[in-house]
């Protein structure tokens, strides 16, 4: 019944511009009422420990009270919950992350330029990822039912039950202790590396993230494919006699765009956690390696930036998802045939 | 509602549109062969992480039990671990906590989401809106990321990772029973029930869980295996399980500074973990596509 509707709504043209900016507005204040939400569980979960333990965690177990007491009165943390809140808010929004209470650095200096890496990782992962994942997605969907898309679409689902640790300590194994092809971890390579070591610090934790990314860019995309192929408008199509690859890849396609969008942004969400892990696994010295450390050492302002940053990015990757979405989707743009 | 109970009860439910024939979940599973052999698998797992360790030749935390990182003996099959532990036996120790930590978990999740789930579709109005904005807010949190900010404000104990992962998944499975129970809640037989008099709770527990108990439960089939690989990863990471436990995921980051010594010390845990994650994997997504399948015969088709 979709498929009837699409062709209709097109022709309906630019006179929904207005409604685009409307979902545009939904779409921004969602954003941010969901960044307020991570502000606020991260702020009130990381206080959930009292002053006194923080002060132990920074100082030492064996302090004394009047010790304890000068702690909480530099860091003002006898002040209400709530008020620490909104200055803590404040501050982020302004850039200062604060000073961590364990290293006595500014937070801001150790995580600017992991977020770079935890970014960049990011991108190169969606850089290879994508493309074989549509490629993959498109082959098994014009063989829908055969064999051999049976046999790629359980590869699919094999693949994607294997934690994200897993995948990358089997490829550790494979080309860094067997083959030694690549570094057993990415922190010295990128820390004191040539340019071909830091690259190939990137190798293997991208190469992690594309594994545990294909499948479910390639399901996605197998399924989308596949009901564009079998809509009215596609048997015209090829009825009219052009050529079946410009029928997949320019009449399918471009419908299936949106539901396949919206699965490279679901991809791009879950990989600001697979993230989290991968950095661990191969010692890559980015934002996910600094989360958990943090946690383990009871470094509750570098938990809150981290938080807050991942946070914040995923915010604004779905935010650029939703327009891209929406400038491709026939049915919010129309039609320019 | 112009119908009488006697023409209710002769009208077939399983045509009224948008209503999924209940389907035995074993026989849906059965009827593939990735759920065969998904369910082989499993049951093996099972017996592996309940009985497997009557077979342990050593106490799992048992130290210098042989030469500290030795590769595989007769002695120690799986060789030996940085302390001296019999890698073997920690294996065989180590299974159950992979699987029961998430099973109590996504339960849990299942019994609050489903209550929410119920309440708002059976409900409807407001707190229907109100359940479904706070499950849309969650749901839009990263997991991982939720998780761990709350073991750093809480510290790790089974206690708190169960909760943890509770609080994770309660919208993804509220979402889903919310969404099934919304399509019954709207039949005629529903209304009927409500115009003999029949109380909300009969309503709910006798005429809409029924209904949706098929889709539902694959579902908590494929959270399980959510859960099973979300709470390894917490325990990989470092914060759930804790030394000297010997669960497979703690294995797993144990054993990785001296992956080139004693691969099996990484590699068997790794393996064990796999073959869980992928057995239910397997049944969850042969229940899922045999669900699909029956709605695609009921829904319009093409």
């Amino acid at each position: 019944m979709s498929d009837l509707q699409a062709p209709v709504e097109t022709t309906e043209g630019g006179a929904r511009t207005g409604s685009v900016l409307g979902v545009a507005g939904r779409h921004l204040v969602s954003a941010l009422v969901t960044l307020l939400v991570i502000s606020l569980i991260t702020f009130f979960a990381t206080s959930l420990k009292s002053p006194e333990q923080l002060a132990k965690a920074s100082l030492g177990r064996y302090i004394t009270p009047a010790q304890s007491l000068a702690f909480v009165k530099e860091y003002h943390l006898n002040r209400p919950l709530v008020v620490r809140y909104f200055d803590w808010l404040a501050n982020f929004v302004r850039g200062n992350f604060g000073t961590s209470y364990i290293t006595h650095r500014p937070v801001r200096l150790d995580v600017l330029p992991r977020l770079e890496r935890t970014l960049l990782l990011t991108l190169a992962t969606l850089v290879v990822a994508v493309p074989v994942g549509l490629a993959t997605g498109v082959l098994s969907a014009r063989r829908w039912g055969t064999r051999s898309d049976l046999a790629m679409n359980i590869g699919a689902v094999v693949l994607s039950a294997f934690p994200e640790f897993v995948i990358g300590l089997f490829l550790l194994l494979v080309f860094a202790v067997d083959l030694k092809l690549l570094p057993v971890d990415s922190g010295q390579g990128l820390a004191f590396g040539t340019l071909s070591a830091q690259i190939k610090a990137y190798v293997l934790p991208t190469a992690t993230l594309v594994v545990a990314s294909v499948p479910f860019i390639m399901r996605n995309t197998r399924v989308a494919v596949r009901e564009a192929l079998a809509a009215p408008y596609t048997r015209a199509a090829v009825l009219h006699g052009i050529p079946r690859r410009r029928v997949v890849w320019h009449h399918a396609m471009r419908n299936a765009a949106g539901p396949i969008l919206n699965a490279v942004a679901l991809n791009v969400i879950y990989l600001l956690a697979g993230v989290i892990v991968v950095e661990n696994v191969f010692d890559f010295p980015g934002l996910g390696q600094d989360l958990v450390a943090s946690v383990g050492t009871g470094d509750t302002i570098t938990v809150q930036a981290v938080a807050m940053l991942l946070g914040a990015t995923f915010i604004l990757v779905s935010l650029a998802t939703d327009a891209l979405a929406g400038a491709l989707n026939p049915l919010v743009r129309g039609s320019r045939q | 509602m112009s119908t009488t109970q006697a023409e209710l009860d002769l009208v077939s439910v399983a045509e009224e549109p948008g209503y999924q024939r209940p389907i035995s979940l074993f026989r849906a599973v059965m009827r593939t062969a990735e759920g065969r052999i998904g369910l082989g698998l499993a049951v093996f797992m099972l017996l592996l992480i309940s009985v497997g360790r009557l077979a342990a030749p050593f106490s799992p935390t048992a130290i210098n039990v042989g030469p500290p990182i030795a590769g595989p003996s007769m002695a120690h099959l799986l060789g030996t671990d940085d302390l001296g532990r019999d890698v073997l036996s920690r294996f065989l120790y180590g299974g159950d906590t992979v699987l029961l930590v998430p099973l109590a978990a996504v339960t849990l999740a299942l019994v609050i989401g489903g209550f929410l789930g119920l309440l708002a579709a059976y409900r409807g109005g407001w707190v229907d809106r109100l359940v479904a904005r706070v499950f849309d807010v969650f749901l839009v949190i990263p997991a991982l990321l939720l998780a761990l900010v709350l073991v750093a404000g809480l510290g790790t104990s089974v206690v708190v990772i169960v909760l943890t992962v509770t609080v994770v998944y309660v919208p993804r499975l509220g979402r889903i029973v919310r969404g099934a129970a919304g399509r019954i809640a709207v039949q005629d037989f529903i209304v009927a029930a409500e115009l003999r008099g029949e109380s909300s709770r009969w309503v709910v527990v006798r005429e809409i869980l029924p209904n949706v108990a098929g889709p539902v439960l694959s579902a908590y089939a494929l959270y399980v295996t959510y859960g099973i690989i979300f709470v390894v990863t917490l325990s990989y990471l470092g914060l759930g399980a804790q030394p000297p436990s010997s669960d497979w995921g703690l294995m797993v980051s144990d054993s990785q500074a001296f992956i080139s010594f004693n691969p099996w010390a990484t590699v068997a845990p790794a393996l064990g973990i796999a073959a869980m994650s992928v057995a239910f994997t397997l049944v969850a997504d042969a229940a899922n596509r045999q669900l699909a399948r029956g709605n695609d015969r009921v829904g319009t088709g093409v």
